[in-house]
């Protein structure tokens, strides 16, 4: 299975952590994606999944205006988008959990 | 490494290509802000179906962090991120938009969908050229000029009116008029849109042969003034509208006259063009060596020259009487018999067609 589409199930989760622990704008959110070790995924990606996070009340959403040169958008975290980690963060934490059985059972070093 | 720079410069704004390198420095920074700025503008094209604050909200601080991106490198976007197209369709599925409305080809797919789903195609792609090379945009006018002059050329060539001039004059300054009044609208409608591009289509494809005509009558018009003498000449004389090739006097008493010089008001020498010989009313004219005009003296008249006898030539139109009618008031002159007619007599006639010396004639009087 390919990694970009294991990323494609977890960006959600993912974009909430990183922002979650600092707000950001999008292609900084990229980076620290990318430095934590979620090399395939895709600028345009994680654009568009903080766009829809923020749709979904998720976000919050701030322009930062630049002397030099066109506007920053940070995203911030909101309550909803903390509750919305946790309760996806738990899920995940089961689905790893599960997987880790399988593969144990399997005799595969995780 | 000038040449690198120099191509750098060159397609600055171009397509993203993956191989192409910005140049560093100040340079640099302007040719990648014209990069993003393209790119943006392409990926937002290609967001174009969707509702306009939709679109704002997807590419706000787009062009920041793509500036950002690039920098970092020094590579094109094209090469860091594919095609717009790709990047907005990715976009958009990222964001839980539905996908672009892509034109279905196929059997049954023809239809006011696809029509529009084209028109929407192309407009993205006008877009995005627009913003590659801006200074297309400051051309326009002269488009609008030339698209209205080829339509209104095209008219005049099929309705066979002649009005080649002011056709194309009316459709190059409607063509203007339209072109101010399309640039202050809202975006067209697909329906106007598409008539605009046929349109546009069909002009572009009359220029040339347009041009090409146009050349072409007016280096045809030299070649005939040069060789079939259609355009007066600037030395010869005309009468009742027709070239003068020769001239034939007569005196106060009717008597025909060689050797004649005429002088205008000014004192110029009346002369005729003597390449007008060449029409092929005179044969065997007998050239100057040098530069191959005929060898006769053009101020003189009858024109002649050896072997041929003005008066009495079979290939002229007209033969000159041998005599006229004496001026009224005037008295005939001894050589000729006051009696004679306009028309000469038989026998003189024939006298004078048998006898090829001109030199027979007689004398002016007095």
């Amino acid at each position: 299975m390919e990694g970009t589409q294991l990323v494609k199930g977890v960006l959600d989760l993912a974009v909430l952590a990183v922002v979650a622990r600092e707000d950001g704008y999008g292609y900084d959110v990229v980076r620290r994606l990318r430095s934590a070790g979620l090399e395939e995924v895709g600028d345009a990606s994680v654009y568009g999944t903080l766009r829809r996070l923020y749709s979904a009340g998720a976000l919050t959403s701030y322009v930062v205006p630049s002397d030099e040169g066109p506007h920053r958008k940070y995203y911030g975290i909101n309550a909803q988008g903390r509750h919305l980690l946790a309760t996806e963060g738990k899920t995940w934490a089961a689905f790893a959990a599960t997987m880790d059985g399988l593969l144990e059972q399997a005799g595969v070093q995780s | 490494m000038n040449d690198a720079e120099a191509m750098g410069a060159t397609t600055q704004g171009g397509s993203a290509s993956a191989t192409q390198v910005l140049p560093t420095g100040a340079e640099s920074a302007q040719a990648r802000s014209a990069d993003v700025r393209a790119y943006v503008t392409a990926v937002r094209s290609w967001l174009s179906d969707l509702p306009s604050d939709e679109v704002e909200d997807l590419t706000a601080g787009m062009e920041a962090d793509l500036d950002e991106r690039a920098a970092e490198t020094g590579d094109r976007l094209g090469a860091l991120l594919g095609e717009p197209e790709a990047y907005a369709a990715e976009l958009r599925a990222a964001a839980g938009l539905a996908p672009r409305v892509v034109p279905v080809v196929g059997a049954g797919a023809a239809g006011p969908g696809l029509v529009e789903a084209l028109v929407t195609l192309l407009r993205a792609r006008a877009d995005g050229i627009l913003t590659r090379w801006p200074w297309l945009r400051e051309l326009r006018p002269t488009w609008w000029l030339a698209r209205g002059a080829a339509l209104g050329w095209l008219l005049s060539m099929w309705t066979g009116t002649g009005r080649t001039v002011l056709l194309p004059l009316l459709g190059a300054v409607l063509s203007f008029w339209l072109g101010l009044t399309m640039r202050r609208r809202d975006p067209l409608r697909p329906a106007a849109w598409t008539s605009l591009a046929v349109a546009n289509v069909i002009a572009a494809l009359a220029v040339l042969p347009m041009v090409s005509t146009y050349t072409q009558s007016y280096l045809g018009s030299d070649n005939e003034y040069l060789s079939e003498g259609y355009a007066p000449y600037p030395e010869s004389i005309t009468a009742n509208g027709e070239e003068v090739r020769n001239l034939f006097a007569y005196d106060a008493s009717g008597n025909r006259l060689d050797g004649v010089r005429l002088f205008d008001q000014a004192g110029r020498t009346v002369v005729i063009d003597t390449n007008l010989l060449f029409d092929g009313t005179f044969e065997g004219i007998p050239t100057r060596p040098d530069d191959g005009m005929p060898d006769v003296a053009r101020d003189v008249f009858p024109l002649r020259w050896a072997g041929h006898d003005a008066w009495a030539d079979p290939r002229m139109p007209w033969t000159p009487p041998l005599v006229l009618a004496p001026v009224p008031g005037v008295a005939p002159s001894t050589a000729v018999s006051p009696t004679s007619s306009p028309t000469p007599s038989p026998t003189t006639s024939q006298i004078a067609s048998s006898s090829p010396s001109p030199t027979v004639t007689p004398s002016p009087t007095p």
